[in-house]
């Protein structure tokens, strides 16, 4: 019986790690498009924008999702937001390597996971006018506080660079 | 081929029982549920501070004659209770209390009839937006404000919706 029903499961498997798109807040399979090979150093072009997608070239398992974007001084920064973790999320913690798509075009790119407040604050402002509708002044990142403890959804922040060699 | 049929029937028996799931228990996640089942609160709520300690609560509306729940979140402000929804204009949800205000809303297994009104006015909802941000982004600000008024052409931006919440009769 294991024998018969595996070429099913390996279908399954195929489809829908290779064939599809990452829907809405579904991860999906691997990214299609024209790669652009040409190094990108001005990201100014995707601020309008209102999200890009990612793939972890190191995930085997739903590699690709839709992430939130911000450009700041021609830098791309992605940035995620989410209770729970995905295994995409997990593998490009681990290893930046990644592939990201504009438009219908792809970039090969290392997406940096950014941890300390001097990286994140000064990108609070941007980020909280395009995704919450807020203008804020001197926001900063704090985390859980004694009236809300426990209630912050994960947020990643991760900045986009070369990709090595590239 | 007995293999194949088989396989078809069990997926699509998992296919009834996932929908007949989500039907029954209300939401799950990020996907929309059915009615709200849990113990009825009949008393009218005064003070809802203590939705700060929930990061996530449940409201139910009505599609056509069917419940429609989805998950969402929660601000507590002087007592009250205030539901926010980013982009509200595309939300099913959103939609249906704005025709019909009346809803029942779920937070941590007890259901609560409210009513749902739509806030316009911007001092009442400036305050609202420092406790988004220390609920749910960990963030602190020194000032913060709702945009409001149009989207600047060619720059993408979320439009913050916010309902005041009310308690209404049980019936």
């Amino acid at each position: 019986m294991r024998g018969k029903l595996l070429p099913y499961a390996l279908c399954l498997a195929t489809l829908t790690t290779l064939g599809c798109e990452p829907r809405g807040f579904f991860p999906g399979g691997r990214l299609s498009g024209a790669l652009v090979t040409e190094p990108v150093s001005d990201f100014s072009f995707a601020s309008s924008e209102y999200g890009v997608q990612v793939e972890a070239l190191s995930s085997t398992f739903f590699p690709s999702a839709n992430v939130r974007c911000l450009v700041v001084e021609g830098t791309l920064y992605l940035f995620t937001e989410s209770l729970s973790e995905f295994e995409w999320l997990r593998a490009l913690k681990r290893d930046p390597r990644a592939r990201i798509r504009i438009r219908e075009e792809l970039y090969e790119v290392r997406a940096v996971a950014l941890t300390h407040p001097a990286d994140i604050d000064p990108l609070l402002p941007g980020l909280l006018r395009k995704y919450f509708g807020m203008s804020v002044s001197r926001a900063r990142y704090v985390g859980s506080s004694t009236r809300f403890p426990g209630t912050q959804i994960g947020m990643n922040f991760f900045r986009i660079e070369p990709a090595k060699g590239g | 081929m007995r293999w194949t049929r088989r396989l078809v029937l069990a997926f699509v028996l998992v296919v009834i029982l996932a929908l007949g799931g989500v039907a029954a228990h209300g939401p799950i996640g990020p996907l929309p549920g059915g009615p709200l089942l849990g113990e009825l609160v009949r008393e009218p709520v005064r003070d809802w501070s203590f939705t700060d300690a929930h990061g996530e609560i449940q409201v139910q509306t009505r599609i056509g004659i069917l419940p429609y729940s989805v998950t969402t979140w929660s601000l507590s402000h002087q007592g009250r209770l205030y539901v926010p929804a980013r982009n509200g204009g595309a939300k099913r949800w959103v939609q249906r209390v704005l025709s019909d205000p009346e809803a029942r809303i779920r937070i941590a297994g007890k259901v609560y009839p409210v009513r749902f009104e739509l806030v316009t006015g911007s001092e009442e909802t400036r305050p609202l937006a420092r406790v988004m941000l220390a609920k749910y982004l960990g963030v602190e600000a020194d000032e913060a404000r709702p945009l409001s008024g149009p989207t600047p052409e060619g720059e993408p931006r979320a439009e913050m919706w916010i309902f005041r919440v009310k308690s209404r009769d049980a019936g």
